[in-house]
């Protein structure tokens, strides 16, 4: 029999990039602040990014079996998923905790709506609001850091168990509610010392959004590698910067205001990983600038405005919804003159 | 700061040995001539089944306004007039010559003497007598091309991009024949009124920028210009908009807006017609595969099967299971090592089973990198969601048909997508459903 060849439609060869590999650029550009956060919290920082993650992926593959279709662990994005979601959660909730935020991003967020590529907010965040408006105490329930990654902070749990909350040695306020409190700043909180705390983490928060030097470095390898660009981040921080420095908070210098702004919440993380998700943000460069922007605004009016000191998720959450108009609203202009209709 | 344009893709060049200069290649025993090897009406035979034809010999040839001539690359007898497979088309009627070896050429094909004497007719009537069309892989008419463009042509860009990865041929051309190459510039550059002549080059190939810039000497009608290396840098809108800023609007000729964009080996066949009176009968051709000691650039008679040309480039460590003619980027994977090798094909490439596979790819993460290399600025992403629901009427208001076909949204890809295949589906049903339309007009008027 004559040979056969193999057809096929042009281009024959194909970049190297693929979705999992763009989904374990981000795991290893959170590693750092992983890392960090072990140090900072002791291994139940560990043990909460674990279980989250393992949930992420139980659910996706669960979902996927039950309703016939194909696997998409290979993928990795309910990997990437799970990672966020835990780098959103204190420290010290309780380890179901995560487990049914873990439910909420994969079936109801994203596997609800088609799964991955077809969701429109962001699967991690809008678990982390679940879970804040549902056991709203457990996750404000924040600790200092122990220095001491040998730890294992659940003995916090039996500590914050026999005390109220409020009583609660462990349990503290983020640098964040201190600069809404509307008091002036206590000279503590202007000490270098404790500035440079906030820089390296050291600072009560979520257990992956102290350490904001790690994730400034995560960010820009992000960059570097080509995997997002440059356009969320700076319009995201830029905005936060420039409004913080215009129209410092009652009771601290622009300067001090901008310094909290910045390091004091979990500002970068979503700056550099939560607005960037592909999924949920616009396609344009100029779009994408926008959207810095807009999350930039709504953080800033959040914190000002709002009941909560933090402001970040809903911010992403509320420009997730814009997504779809705001790529309408950017498309480049024709090649060749004329405006598309 | 390099001339280049926004969007694109730069593809890592392969690391295999390349032969230097020309390979030779003994002449096939038979060769297989289609009747369209370019855009336009195909020609039809001049010679009969048994016809006895000579080195040169016109043996098809058309009236249609666009369309060129076929010549016969050796002497020999006609064997058949039939359907054979063809490179673009999946089957076309072909006049398959058996080759005797004898050399003698076909009388009356003399150079046409002192060339700056030639009017733009001459020259355009030279182009066609040659039988020469655009040999960059888009195969129009080059007498046609002139015809249109006498007088209206600002600025003439000779395309020596070459920018698809792998292929070598134009490169060859412009550094072993820069003579031939800047010639049938400066004689196209007469055909339309002696406009500014532009050779552009991308900076890979920085022996065929100094090459030619060695052969314009000082003179002042001609500028080599080397482009930044960027895929598709060779592309006629991409070019124009790279060298002069102007954007082609859709539906234009680039002669309506002052341009024309001419391949280096289409200019250096020019020359050679004008100076030696041979038509265009071969072109150089490059074979290359992972599977090959070395990739080389042969100058192969037009109509040359596929099987005779990987015959004589080496032993094969590993039998291809695909074959492209023309570029990894916008080739065309043929079925069968029977198909000729026609007056457009730049590249011949040998893939493996395990290189030709299809990878396994997830859904669209709308992570943009398909808009990001677009060159026409289009939004991959969403006609790829308008395609799946066949929405003709989103797909022309997102543009679908500035789309160049380059290939780089489906290159970018990483849920491996394939993009460019779908858009290629959807022009065809898009100018289906424009036809049938126009039909049902026409049918309600009458």
């Amino acid at each position: 029999m004559e040979e056969r060849y193999m057809v096929s439609s042009p281009p024959h060869i194909v970049g190297a990039e693929r979705t999992s590999g763009l989904m374990r650029e981000v795991l290893i550009a959170l590693t750092p602040a992983l890392l960090a956060s072990i140090y900072l919290f002791g291994m139940r920082a560990l043990a909460v990014v674990a279980v989250s993650i393992a949930s992420c992926l139980l659910f996706e593959e669960l979902y996927r079996r039950l309703t016939g279709r194909t696997s998409t662990l290979f993928d990795l994005s309910a990997a990437v998923t799970g990672m966020l979601l835990a780098f959103n959660l204190p420290v010290n909730i309780p380890l179901w905790m995560p487990v049914i935020g873990a439910f909420f991003a994969m079936v109801i967020v994203k596997n609800l709506f088609g799964g991955l590529g077809q969701n429109f907010l962001n699967p991690a965040l809008a678990a982390r609001v679940f879970l804040a408006n549902s056991w709203s105490s457990d996750m404000v329930a924040w600790s200092r850091p122990l220095l001491n990654p040998f730890a294992w902070s659940s003995q916090l749990d039996a500590l914050a168990a026999a005390t109220p909350r409020s009583l609660d040695a462990m349990s503290t306020a983020t640098p964040l509610s201190l600069l809404k409190g509307g008091e002036p700043l206590p000279e503590a909180a202007k000490s270098a010392q404790q500035l440079w705390n906030m820089v390296i983490g050291v600072k009560p928060g979520c257990l992956g959004e102290t350490c904001g030097i790690l994730l400034m470095l995560g960010g820009l390898y992000l960059i570097a590698r080509g995997v997002i660009t440059w356009h969320i981040p700076v319009g995201y921080l830029g905005t936060v910067c420039l409004l913080s420095l215009l129209f410092p908070a009652t009771g601290a210098t622009p300067a001090l205001s901008l310094f909290y702004n910045l390091f004091g919440g979990g500002l970068l993380l979503g700056a550099f990983f939560m607005a960037t998700d592909y999924v949920t943000s616009p396609l344009p460069s100029s779009g994408r600038l926008f959207y810095g922007v807009c999350c930039g605004l709504l953080t800033v009016f959040i914190r000002r405005f709002g009941t909560s000191a933090e402001g970040v998720s809903f911010a992403i959450l509320i420009m997730n919804m814009g997504v779809w108009f705001i790529d309408r609203a950017f498309m480049p202009k024709r090649f060749g003159g004329g405006v598309p209709q | 700061m390099a001339i280049t344009f926004k969007g694109g893709v730069r593809i890592k060049p392969a690391k295999a040995p390349f032969l230097s200069g020309i390979a030779p290649l003994p002449p096939p025993e038979q060769l297989i001539l289609p009747l369209l090897q370019h855009k336009g009406a195909p020609a039809k035979p001049l010679v009969l089944v048994g016809d006895h034809v000579r080195v040169g010999q016109k043996i098809a040839d058309s009236e249609a306004a666009i369309s060129a001539p076929v010549h016969a690359p050796v002497s020999g007898r006609v064997l058949a007039i039939e359907e054979r497979p063809h490179p673009a088309a999946s089957a076309c009627i072909a006049i398959v010559l058996e080759n005797d070896f004898q050399t003698a050429p076909c009388p009356g094909l003399e150079p046409a003497g002192n060339l700056e004497s030639l009017s733009p007719e001459q020259i355009v009537h030279l182009a066609r007598e040659a039988g020469i069309v655009g040999l960059g892989g888009a195969g129009f008419p080059l007498h046609a091309k002139l015809q249109g463009a006498i007088g209206r042509v600002k600025t003439l860009l000779i395309n020596g991009c070459e920018c698809e990865p792998l292929i070598s041929s134009d490169r060859r051309m412009m550094t072993e024949r820069p003579g031939d190459v800047v010639g049938g510039a400066r004689l196209i550059g007469q055909a339309l009124g002696h406009p500014r002549i532009v050779i552009g080059v991308e900076d890979n190939k920085p022996d065929a920028i100094e090459a030619l810039q060695k052969e314009v000497g000082g003179a002042a009608d001609v500028e080599v210009l080397p482009l930044r290396t960027k895929y598709p840098q060779g592309g006629e809108r991409v070019m124009v908009k790279a060298v002069c800023g102007d954007e082609l609007p859709l539906g234009k000729l680039p002669a309506d807006c002052g341009y024309l964009i001419v391949n280096v080996s289409t200019a250096a066949a020019l020359f050679e017609a004008a100076t030696t009176g041979r038509p265009l009968t071969s072109r150089y051709i490059t074979v290359a595969g992972s599977m090959l000691e070395a990739a080389r650039v042969v100058e192969a008679p037009i109509g040359t099967p596929i099987a005779h040309l990987l015959a004589h480039c080496g032993p094969l460590r590993e039998a291809p299971r695909k074959i492209v003619l023309g570029g990894p980027m916008m080739g065309v994977a043929q079925h069968t090592l029977d198909t000729p090798i026609i007056k457009t094909s730049s590249a011949l490439l040998l893939y493996t089973e395990r290189e030709a596979e299809a990878l396994r790819g997830t859904s669209c993460i709308h992570c943009g990198k398909c808009m990001q290399g677009c060159p026409m600025r289009l939004s991959p992403c969403y006609l790829n969601i308008y395609a799946d629901s066949r929405d003709y009427a989103m797909l022309e208001k997102f543009d679908l048909g500035n789309c160049i076909e380059c290939g780089v949204c489906s290159y970018n890809c990483p849920a491996r997508l394939p993009l460019l295949q779908k858009f290629r589906l959807m022009k065809a049903e898009l100018a289906a459903n424009k036809r049938a339309l126009a039909e049902k007009r026409e049918g309600a008027g009458r």
